[in-house]
């Protein structure tokens, strides 16, 4: 069985194929695994002299054959992977050795979701056809080349939830430690780890050389097996040819340090030959190397892993609807744009993990939760915590999160931690268990310690370990409940006890009492030096976050006090309260964002919010809007204009008790397929800076959700934009479903291939060359 | 790298002429460009193949190129180099954080990407590919369809080697990509705006300039 050899013989794949199949013949572009069906004679006697060589596994030649880049093309998916495995079977029969068949399946070749346009749904359908067609035909499915760690996860879950077959997992990374995605090793590791595959590792890119620190920090960093496929050297590109300069002996003798390092699977990828395969096998160590590698905290996202214990690890509360006015309304009028800049500014305040709840009466929290996170992870570089009472919601959040997430919440009682558990076993996260039950939050240390011990215990049972676990002991507020507040402290440092990590929601120790500050920070340090290694904070007070960084010094966890010194030398910013000596019209012409919130606040003191919009604004973007028409300011003045006023609208629209000043609302929308939403986006801002309200639908938007979109906010008008003539056609599209909508309003279109005579082509209804044409257009047509 | 040709380009793409440049978009126009060259990971993959006339074929990897404005690219040429160059995804998603929190800057941070690409792709030029040859011709431009980017880019396996992609609309990414065709040989023509798709509504020679430089 190899489940009983892995991780006790050093096992050997075999080594290059494509490179193989370049020396037999195979010209560029050229689609290698055609070969199967066309020439299986190579293929097998490939496989031959690899298994001769003494590979233990043999890779089917399938690296590309996913239905997705297969569609248009002479054979289809299944005819080729089938042709594939029975050549790779038939190269086992003729060799008469028992060698494992591993299924080859290489990345899609589309980028997936949110940066191009591949879903998760799709990448994981693409791996599950072709897991289904040929599932008792392999022995292990491997994926290789990988460079998007959400792409292998929704692969890996694919393969998990069709077969039992084992999962080996390897990434492509560059000199520089990163995938092309921005995937480091530790955030491979984490997230693999996590989803359980059964070896995880890393292939071609880069030789054996090169790879060797990469490697060792992966030694150093997983408990799982450990698979490594280096090219025969770094990659030589030699008159637009690809050469790879290393002979057998040199990779040999590169590659055996590495195994004794404690490699357990090792074979070759572009520009070795079975060669190489020959000699590895001939001088490698018969076991694998023992290593001692102990768990670790760690949350992901796609790019970047936070690891507990090296500092007081900062989470950011303020994506939470609970209490604030301003998010609520944003939540529920799906205004999103609005919490990405709330998570932007937690993360530049120096957050490393950022809370998302949105749970709110009146909204579908399994959707929104799930778009939400995307919408952040394609912005925000931090790992996320997951936070919702809703079962459904954090298992949906969790498998189409991209990474690792902390999870918010289990407690002690029974149905919740059966609820959640499988979940985290199932997609790996960090999850944190708050000390209550049944019975509620019990007054003692003691007692909240004793469901600490429970949650760990019960998590054991579904194999999640204490590592992956990280407990509240619930802060209670000092004005009610001042008796139990050093009860949670004393509980704190108990828990510590039991090898796990521990968090609090800090200000909820201050409610009803006055300097609330004072209070946070205090009680902060004091729970810190119980052992508090997550608190969940607003990172935007700067004397928490300052508190943190004194406590990061004191506990000897900011080695030299570099990090203190650094930021604590850097002259405090003076904000001056002095009236801006610019006139708010200045403001707005010299596009001074800085000033604008001040000047507007000034000016309010002095004039009714609806006059300063009409004697001041307006006039002002109108004479921006002339001298960009005539050519006497180019478009990043109009745009930064353009900024400041919408600032000014926004300070205005406060004052306001209705919407009285709002014009629109105006859709808008980078039409399916179109993923390029500059233009759309500089138009919004235009429009926005002359008080309309958009609603902004985002790029590559099926027409169906716009005119959902139309039925749901009844718009004055709908902007569509496209950049390309390839995607004018899904514009046109969209405009014949919308027309045959009853009422509908006006329809203008924009973006690069447009012209007056195209739109009419498509039957639009408007075409607007720029984003002032677009300001023109809505003045004059919505009345 | 000539950091200022960077930002003459990209001043072009945001249409400049000879306005004041205000001190924080001057500045926002250095920041842009040392962050691009600090985050970016150019990585530039290409072969070359005979040519075959009459009709205009790459005929190793079966490639029908037989357009007016390529005919008229090649005339001479020997050989075609299929070329492709990315600066990476992270420009991408930089791009979109400051959409969110600075559309001036964005914009700003937009053209210089796209300048940038150009420069880089020139200076790759220069140093690896020897001797007289025709300037790169993009697929999307003039009579050649955007769709052929496909092909080529299946040729020369760009996906794999800089991980370079190419989206069902036929739009590349990560956006700040190129795939062209250079022709090798001795062909004196130059870029020229007559087969461009946006002759007549271009604003570039509204205001009296190209989009392009000739070298």
């Amino acid at each position: 069985m190899l489940q009983d050899r892995l991780n006790k013989e050093v096992l050997i794949f075999d080594g290059g194929f494509g490179s193989q199949l370049q020396e037999l013949g195979m010209k560029a572009g050229e689609i290698p695994e055609y070969y199967n069906i066309d020439h299986p004679e190579m293929i097998i006697d490939i496989h031959k002299r690899y298994i001769e060589a003494g590979a233990d596994f043999i890779t089917t030649n399938t690296f590309g054959a996913n239905p997705l880049k297969l569609e248009q093309h002479k054979y289809n998916y299944k005819e080729v992977i089938l042709a594939a495995i029975d050549n790779a079977k038939k190269a086992r029969e003729l060799t008469n050795k028992n060698v494992y068949i591993a299924l080859d399946i290489g990345p899609i070749g589309k980028l997936m979701e949110p940066m191009g346009t591949l879903t998760f749904d799709q990448a994981y359908q693409s791996v599950k056809d072709m897991v289904m067609l040929v599932k008792d035909d392999v022995d292990v499915v491997l994926f290789e080349t990988m460079t998007d760690i959400y792409e292998v996860k929704a692969g890996v879950l694919a393969v998990k939830e069709c077969s039992n077959l084992p999962i080996f997992a390897t990434m492509t990374f560059e000199a520089n430690q990163r995938s092309l995605s921005g995937c480091d090793p530790l955030t491979m590791v984490n997230v693999l780890e996590g989803l359980k595959v059964d070896a995880l590792g890393m292939n071609c890119s880069l030789g054996p050389k090169e790879m060797s620190p990469i490697i060792l920090s992966l030694l150093e960093n997983t408990r799982f097996p450990a698979i490594v496929q280096p090219n025969a050297g770094l990659p030589v590109l030699v008159d637009g040819k690809t050469t790879y300069p290393m002979s057998a002996d040199e990779f040999v003798e590169e590659a055996l340090p590495l195994v004794e390092k404690g490699i357990a699977i090792i074979g070759g990828c572009c520009g070795t030959n079975p060669e190489f395969i020959r000699k590895l096998k001939n001088n490698v160590q018969k076991y694998v190397t023992k290593r001692d590698v102990k768990p670790k905290t760690r949350v992901s996202s796609g790019t970047t892993t936070v690891e507990f214990g090296h500092h007081v690890v900062v989470c950011g509360e303020r994506l939470n609807p609970t209490g604030k006015k301003k998010l609520k309304a944003a939540l529920k009028e799906e205004r999103y744009d609005e919490l990405i800049v709330e998570a932007i500014k937690q993360e530049q305040a120096g957050a490393h993990v950022l809370d998302v709840n949105v749970g709110l009466p009146g909204i579908d929290e399994v959707k929104v939760m799930k778009h939400i996170i995307k919408l952040l992870q394609e912005v925000i570089q931090l790992p996320l915590q997951i936070d919702s009472s809703h079962f459904q919601a954090i298992e949906e959040a969790c498998r189409y999160y991209n990474g690792k997430p902390l999870i918010n919440s289990v407690n002690g009682k029974v149905e919740t931690m059966e609820a959640v558990f499988p979940t985290v076993q199932k997609y790996g996260g960090v999850v944190i268990g708050l000390t209550l039950d049944e019975t509620g939050i019990p007054p003692l240390a003691q007692q909240r310690f004793e469901i600490a011990k429970r949650i760990i215990k019960k998590a054991s049972e579904y194999g999640i370990c204490k590592e992956d676990i990280i407990i509240d002991c619930l802060v209670l507020t000092a004005s009610a409940q001042q008796k139990e507040v050093m009860e949670t402290v004393k509980a704190v440092a108990m828990v510590k006890s039991l090898g796990v990590h521990t968090v609090l929601g800090v200000s909820n120790v201050s409610f009803g009492l006055p300097n609330r500050p004072l209070l946070n920070k205090t009680f902060l340090a004091m729970a810190m030096s119980a052992g508090l290694d997550l608190p969940i904070i607003n990172p935007l007070d700067k004397e928490l976050m300052n508190t943190i960084d004194a406590f990061n010094v004191l506990y000897n966890y900011d080695q030299d006090a570099t990090k203190y010194i650094q930021k604590q030398s850097q002259a405090p910013i003076l904000m001056t309260n002095s009236t801006s000596s610019f006139s708010l019209e200045d403001v707005v012409i010299h596009g001074i964002k800085d000033e604008v919130k001040k000047a507007t606040e000034d000016l309010l003191k002095e004039k009714e919010g609806l006059t300063i919009i009409n004697e001041i604004l307006i006039p002002a973007l109108d004479k921006i809007g002339k001298d960009y028409e005539t050519g006497k300011i180019f478009l990043p003045q109009l745009i930064q204009s353009a900024e400041a006023s919408k600032i000014a609208f926004d300070v205005i629209k406060q004052t306001f008790k209705s919407t009285e000043s709002t014009k629109g609302p105006v859709i808008m929308a980078t039409v399916h397929g179109d993923i390029h939403d500059i233009g759309k986006n500089i138009v919004k801002v235009v429009l926005e800076s002359y008080g309309y309200k958009v609603i902004d639908l985002g790029k590559d938007v099926p027409k169906e959700k716009i005119l959902d979109a139309f039925r749901k906010h009844h718009p004055k008008a709908i902007g569509l934009s496209a950049l390309m003539t390839t995607t004018v056609v899904s514009m046109q599209e969209t405009i014949e479903l919308l027309k045959q909508e009853e009422n509908i309003c006006p329809i203008f279109v924009g973006g690069a291939v447009l012209s007056q005579d195209i739109a009419d082509d498509i039957h639009a209804d408007y075409y607007t060359k720029d984003a002032m044409a677009s300001v023109n257009l809505l003045n004059e047509i919505i009345k | 790298m000539n950091f200022s040709r960077v930002k003459e380009g990209a001043l072009k793409y945001l249409g400049y002429q000879g306005q004041t440049i205000d001190y924080s978009i001057a500045s926002m126009l250095d920041e842009c460009l040392n962050e691009i060259d600090k985050m970016s990971s150019f990585k530039v993959v290409y072969k070359s193949f005979p040519l075959d006339f009459d009709p205009l074929l790459i005929k190793e990897v079966n490639i029908n190129i037989n357009y007016p404005d390529l005919i008229d690219l090649l005339n001479n040429c020997h050989d075609v180099i299929i070329i492709a160059c990315t600066l990476g995804i992270q420009v991408d998603k930089r791009s979109k954080y400051y959409s969110h929190i600075d559309m001036t800057k964005m914009t700003i941070f937009d053209a210089i990407a796209s300048s940038y690409l150009e420069a880089k792709c020139d200076e790759y030029e220069r140093h690896h590919i020897i001797g007289k040859r025709t300037f790169r011709f993009c697929p999307g431009y003039g009579n050649v369809p955007i769709e052929l980017n496909r092909e080529l880019a299946r040729v020369i396996d760009s996906h794999r080697k800089i991980g370079l992609t190419v989206q069902d609309s036929h739009i590349l990414l990560p956006q700040k990509s190129m795939i062209g065709l250079i022709g090798l040989g001795d062909n004196n023509r130059k870029k020229s705006c007559k087969n461009c798709l946006n002759i007549k509504n271009c604003d570039f020679r509204k205001r009296g300039q190209i989009c392009y430089k000739i070298d």
